[in-house]
């Protein structure tokens, strides 16, 4: 058992430095490791390990996927190495909307939007504010009213500071010129609990944390700040359907060091355009509640560079960067 | 139900649960949580009530784990087993190696157990209790949890309070809760999230200790500690049913409030433990008495029970080990929470089934390996010293695989060194490092509730009880000490006339 732990541990350790050179035309050769930039165990992980399960059924030669957790720096630390690893192929990053489009204006990140090559987008999921359902706000409109004529008195919760829920949020002030007081937590958990138990009046989380206490009929959701509406909320209305020009999804994609060959990204987007389209893969993201949300590298692209702008206009507005 | 439970494929996961969570705490660097997360796709093909029990059966072990190394190597495995070390490695190292793992055994069944039935029996009135907790209690919490401070402190709490200051201002490293601002990072990612808190621990304690070994194998010939085999007796365990007891209750409700985790539970435990002590009791703390090990093994096995309650009841994980089952848990479509207990009441008192059979493989599992493990403490330190180097460092490496963890717990290891060379306690540090942010990011919070008002901190009963207990427990002590110097005072002054 004891060796059993070991060489899981020196698993996670090992990668294998390649001393050949291959060409595109026969990628890949050996396996290939997704660098995953946060702990085991989370969404972003589980996804990976979801799609690394049935990965090489669909590569050429059938190699394997490994998975490897690269934790620290909300994401920062994984997602350098990604974009300085051996630009091959071999080693991929599986990253999110924060590292790859906050974090660079906030911590002096040594890649940018256009030092990785994106692969494809993976998973969209939009955030949604909630409040108490014994709430005196019914729907929007109500809530609009309110936070317009009561400057601060409306405190949310979110995960944290300078994350896509609070970005959406500063946007929604600027662009509306309501007040509200904003009340960071570590994650959309404690966030959910201080609203449950009545710490703060409302609180920004992605959809599918917010789901089933929305469905247990604890919470009720007033709107929704992503681009799309999921299936089980379809009621809820978007933040640019109210005429308020804000909207950022919790995004998580596969992208590769700037120097990539093109022929390589290529083939690895097939591969993994058709793992999105794997029963297995379907069935892990319904239970995960995530949406998968497709895009191509061109597509993914323009997703990241537009975020980033956006958030850095934002940051910069609510006094957060110089 | 207890058909479904006593199927052979449930029995035999569960076992192997338990031992990999018992195996993964025990290496210093591996956690439990690491284990559910690398099994949880490993799950994905068993039936649900299989594939979660085997998750909670690692989550089980796990928490017992770690006192194994810590007893025997003052290596924690898991920072649950940081307070364990206080009483348990001076137990080891006067030959009670064996009573130390005994006791660590039985508490943490007995706390374990407990704690499951106060799950069983009323999880949801409890959880309901749990969203009572707000920014301005957590803050209460935590400064309580600062408060023990001086019991941990031994001889010289003036030092006690410089280390902690020193642990809070460590905890400050990273990134702002509040703003959001990058503080003491140096432009380094590294830094961004913090000191990683287990790194920091392998160094302080593990890594410390190999450099005072070598110093001391140096200087003089080693003395050897011999294990002495220990045959626990029933009369034992019953004569201290109160610690038992009130530690299994401790750890279940800190277990339920989400977001404190089990460092504090076993740090607030052994507080309460030494607290209605005689002064010659007291004095045994620290050095070796078997209640220290007691009071932090049965709350770190208790905090199971208790952070399940709002993970199944409100689908409110409390820390990240209840987050990964929770990610578990919905991949086997099951959404924790209020449904779950409508919806699912089969599978959920299955589970409650499980964890206690749970309970019991880990009561045997640790009684048969005692009588093996024990027995690392006759290693030679010259070929032990080397093996807990290269534990230390594999384990820091492999917390993110990340090869600054390394030099964290080295860098760490020096300071605590020097630390304790100096007569500095360690555990205060630990306090710091943990509360530090607690108490910041929620003092912070509760104040942009109030718009400011520190009146928050007073009219809520439950910040206002925990604020005054810290008082107290900070202030008592040295009222004491004034009072018998004061009290020696005319005695002295007669003495000098005569």
């Amino acid at each position: 058992m004891i060796l059993f732990a070991m060489m899981l541990v020196f698993a996670a350790g090992c990668q294998s430095e390649s001393t050949s050179n291959e060409t595109a035309a026969d990628f890949p050769e050996r396996s290939i490791d997704i660098i995953v930039p946060y702990a085991p165990g989370g969404t972003t992980d589980t996804s990976a390990r979801a799609l690394a399960s049935v990965a090489s059924q669909y590569m050429p030669n059938e190699v394997e996927v490994n998975v490897i957790n690269k934790a620290g720096g909300g994401g920062v630390v994984g997602t350098t190495e990604a974009s300085s690893a051996k630009p091959d192929g071999y080693t991929i990053g599986m990253t999110t909307s924060g590292p790859m489009t906050i974090k660079p204006h906030t911590d002096n990140t040594a890649y940018n939007p256009d030092t990785l090559k994106p692969i494809l987008q993976v998973v969209g999921t939009p955030n949604v504010l909630v409040v108490q359902a014994d709430a005196p706000w019914e729907d929007y409109d109500e809530w609009f009213e309110y936070v317009s004529n009561n400057p601060e008195a409306f405190s949310y919760g979110t995960s944290g500071a300078g994350l896509t829920q609070h970005i959406s949020m500063e946007a929604f002030t600027a662009e509306t010129g309501a007040e509200l007081t904003h009340v960071p937590f570590e994650g959309g958990a404690p966030a959910l609990s201080a609203l449950l138990g009545g710490h703060v009046e409302g609180a920004l989380v992605q959809t599918t944390e917010a789901l089933p206490h929305i469905q247990s009929g604890e919470l009720r959701p007033i709107v929704n700040t992503g681009t799309f509406k999921p299936e089980e909320l379809a009621d809820v209305p978007l933040l640019t359907e109210k005429g308020v020009d804000v909207q950022s999804d919790v995004w998580t994609g596969l992208v590769a060091p700037e120097d990539t060959p093109d022929e390589v990204v290529q083939i690895l987007h097939d591969v993994f355009k058709e793992v999105l389209e794997d029963e297995q893969v379907i069935e892990t993201f319904e239970n995960l509640g995530v949406s998968t949300s497709y895009a191509g590298p061109e597509d993914f692209y323009e997703i990241i560079k537009q975020d980033y702008d956006i958030n850095g206009d934002v940051l910069k507005a609510a006094g957060i960067i110089d | 139900m207890l058909t479904q439970i006593l199927q052979p494929q449930i029995l035999v996961l569960v076992f192997m649960g338990v031992l990999l969570g018992i195996v993964f705490s025990a290496i210093p660097g591996l956690t439990a949580t690491m284990g559910i997360a690398l099994l949880i796709p490993y799950t994905f093909a068993l039936p649900e009530l299989a594939g979660i029990s085997m998750l909670l059966g690692i989550y089980l072990g796990g928490m017992y784990g770690g006192a194994i190394t810590a007893i025997l190597i003052r290596t924690p495995g898991t920072p649950s087993a940081a307070a364990t070390l206080l009483d348990g490695y001076p137990m080891a190292q006067n030959g009670e190696a064996g009573k130390a793992l005994n006791y660590a055994t039985v508490s943490s069944f007995i706390g374990g157990t407990i704690s499951c039935i106060i799950l069983i029996l009323i999880a949801p009135q409890l959880a309901n209790a749990a969203l009572q907790f707000g920014p301005a209690e957590f803050f209460a919490l935590a400064v309580f949890g600062l408060s023990i401070v001086g019991t941990v402190s031994g001889k010289n709490v003036t030092k006690g309070l410089i280390v902690a200051g020193i642990g809070l201002l460590i905890s400050t490293i990273g990134m702002d809760p509040i703003g959001g601002v990058m503080r003491f990072t140096f432009g380094s990612s590294n830094l961004s999230s913090g000191v990683s808190f287990i790194a920091a621990l392998i160094g302080l304690f593990a890594v410390s200790q190999v450099i005072k070994e070598v110093e001391t194998k140096m200087k003089s010939a080693h003395q050897k500690v011999k294990y002495r085999r220990h045959k626990l007796a029933i009369k034992e365990v019953m004569s201290n049913w109160f610690e038992f007891l009130r530690s299994a209750i401790i750890g279940t409700f800190v277990g339920i409030i989400p977001g404190t985790g089990t460092s504090i539970a076993t740090f607030v435990s052994y507080n309460e433990s030494k607290r209605f002590k005689k002064p010659e009791k007291k004095a045994q703390y620290g050095n070796g008495t078997p209640e220290g090990v007691i009071a932090t093994e049965t709350a770190n096995n208790a905090v199971t029970g208790g952070a399940l309650i709002p993970l199944l009841t409100l689908g409110i994980p409390g820390d990240v080990v209840t987050a990964v089952i929770f990610g578990g848990l919905l991949i086997q479509g099951l959404t924790p929470g209020p449904l779950l207990f409508q919806q699912e009441q089969d599978l959920v008192y299955s589970l409650f089934g499980t964890l206690i059979i749970a309970n019991i493989f880990m009561l045997l599992i640790g009684l048969f390996a005692v009588r093996y493990v024990g027995k690392i403490v006759d290693v030679p330190k010259n070929i032990l010293l080397p093996i807990v180097v290269t534990l230390c460092f594999i384990g820091s490496y492999s917390l993110s695989n990340n090869l600054f963890d390394v030099w964290v717990a080295l860098v760490f290891g020096v300071i605590g060194y020097l630390l304790e060379k100096f007569d500095f306690p360690l555990p205060p540090l630990i306090l710091g490092i943990i509360l530090g942010p607690i108490i910041e990011a929620n003092l912070r919070r509760a104040l942009i509730g109030s718009g400011g008002d520190l009146s928050v901190f007073m009219t809520r009963p439950i910040t206002a009880t925990f604020l005054l207990i810290a008082i107290t427990t900070f202030i008592f002590p040295l009222l004491k000490k004034a009072w018998y110097i004061y009290k020696a005072k005319p005695s002295m002054e007669s003495d000098l006339k005569s």
